[in-house]
C-alpha cells in the first residue's frame, strides 16, 4: 500500500484541495445566503462575518492552489510526450487516451474543457472573498452586492465542479501514475 | 458609467452618497426594511472593479483558447504563431511541459489583476451603477465560458 509522487500530487490536487473547496463553498454559500438583517441580530452579524470571511477566503485560496498544482505539477505528467517507439502508454495518460477511439473524447472534450474552465473559479472566488472582507457587516445592507456575490460564488463552484468531475473521470480512465 | 459620490444614485435600493470622517460612503436604506433609517456603507467602486476584472480574466482565458486553436490559420494569414507565443513555460521558464496553457492562464491572471488595479483606482471612493457592472461582468464571463467549450473553439481549428 503505497503512492508514487505523481499519485500523491494527483490526490492532493483532486481529492484534498477539491474536498476542501467543496466544504468552503458550502459554508460560504450558506453564510452569504442567510446574511440578511431581518434574519440576524446585530450581535449575530458581528459573530458571523469573521467566519464568512474565513470560509470565502479559504475557498479563494484553495481554488488558486488547486489550479496552480493542477497546471504546473500534475498536468505536465498528463501531457508528457512518450519517446519514439513507445507502445506502452501507461505512464503517458494523454497518449493513452488518444490511442483508442473509445477513450479519445476524454481528452478532446473532457481534458480540453477542464484545463481551461477550472481557472475561472479562482477569479470569481477571489472577488467574493474580497467583497466580504471589504464590506464586513455592511454586506447585510448591500442586497445588490450580496445577490451578485451569490451568483459569482455559484459560478465559481460550477466551474470547479465541471473541472473536478472531468478530472475524476479522466483519472479513472487514465491515471497519472 | 461612474457616478460621483455627491450625486444620488439608483440601484436595487434607493441610494445616495456622502462623505464621512473616513472618506466617501454610500448611503443605503436597509434591504428589507425600506422605511428604516438610512445607513452608510462603503462605496462599491473597488468591489465593482473586481467584478469587471473577473469578467475580463475569464474572457482572456477564452480568447487564449480560441487564438491557440486558430494559430495555424492566423500564422498563415499574418505570420504570428500564437501557439508558440503562448508557451510561457518554454519562453519564460514558467514551469516545464505545461505548453500553451501556461501562457493562456498567465495572461488571464495578469489581465484580471491589472483590470482590478486600474478600475479600482479609477473607481476608488465612488459608487458606480452596480447592476450595469454586474450585467457586464456576466456577459464577459459568459463569453469566456463559451470560448472554453470544446465544440465552440474547435470551430476555429485549422482544417
Amino acid at each position: 500500500m503505497s503512492l508514487t509522487d505523481r499519485e500523491l500530487w494527483a490526490l492532493i490536487h483532486g481529492l484534498g484541495l477539491g474536498a476542501l473547496f467543496l466544504l468552503a463553498f458550502t459554508g460560504g454559500f450558506l453564510g452569504l445566503w442567510s446574511l440578511r438583517e431581518r434574519f440576524i441580530t446585530p450581535e449575530g452579524i458581528a459573530e458571523r462575518i469573521p467566519r464568512l470571511a474565513i470560509w470565502t477566503s479559504v475557498m479563494g485560496v484553495v481554488a488558486w492552489l488547486t489550479v496552480i498544482t493542477g497546471t504546473w505539477i500534475v498536468y505536465p505528467w498528463y501531457r508528457a510526450t512518450p519517446p519514439e517507439g513507445t507502445t506502452d502508454f501507461t505512464t503517458f495518460p494523454r497518449s493513452l487516451l488518444l490511442s483508442l477511439p473509445s477513450t479519445a473524447e476524454w481528452h478532446r472534450f473532457g481534458m480540453e474543457w477542464k484545463e481551461h474552465i477550472a481557472w475561472i473559479a479562482p477569479l470569481l472566488a477571489t472577488v467574493v472573498a474580497f467583497a466580504v472582507i471589504y464590506y464586513g457587516a455592511q454586506l447585510t445592507r448591500r442586497h445588490d452586492i450580496r445577490s451578485a456575490l451569490l451568483v459569482f460564488f455559484t459560478l465559481a463552484f460550477a466551474a470547479a465542479g465541471i473541472a473536478g468531475l472531468f478530472g475524476a473521470l479522466i483519472t479513472k480512465a487514465a491515471p497519472v501514475s | 458609467m461612474v457616478t460621483e459620490t455627491t450625486e444620488p444614485i439608483t440601484a436595487v435600493a434607493p441610494e445616495a452618497t456622502t462623505s464621512s470622517r473616513n472618506g466617501p460612503v454610500a448611503v443605503i436604506e436597509p434591504e428589507e426594511a425600506m422605511t428604516g433609517p438610512e445607513i452608510a456603507t462603503k462605496p462599491n467602486g473597488p468591489v465593482a472593479a473586481g467584478f469587471i476584472a473577473a469578467g475580463v480574466g475569464t474572457l482572456v482565458i477564452g480568447l487564449g483558447v480560441v487564438l491557440n486553436e486558430a494559430s495555424a490559420t492566423i500564422k498563415e494569414a499574418i505570420g504570428f504563431d500564437f501557439n508558440a507565443f503562448l508557451r510561457f513555460d518554454a519562453n519564460y521558464g514558467l514551469g516545464q511541459g505545461v505548453g500553451p496553457l501556461s501562457g493562456k492562464v498567465t495572461l488571464a491572471v495578469i489581465a484580471f489583476a491589472a483590470t482590478w488595479l486600474v478600475l479600482g483606482y479609477v473607481w476608488r471612493g465612488r459608487e458606480v451603477p452596480f447592476q450595469r457592472v454586474f450585467r457586464t461582468s456576466l456577459a464577459l464571463i459568459g463569453l469566456g465560458f463559451l470560448m472554453t467549450f470544446p465544440p465552440f473553439f474547435e470551430l476555429f481549428a485549422a482544417g
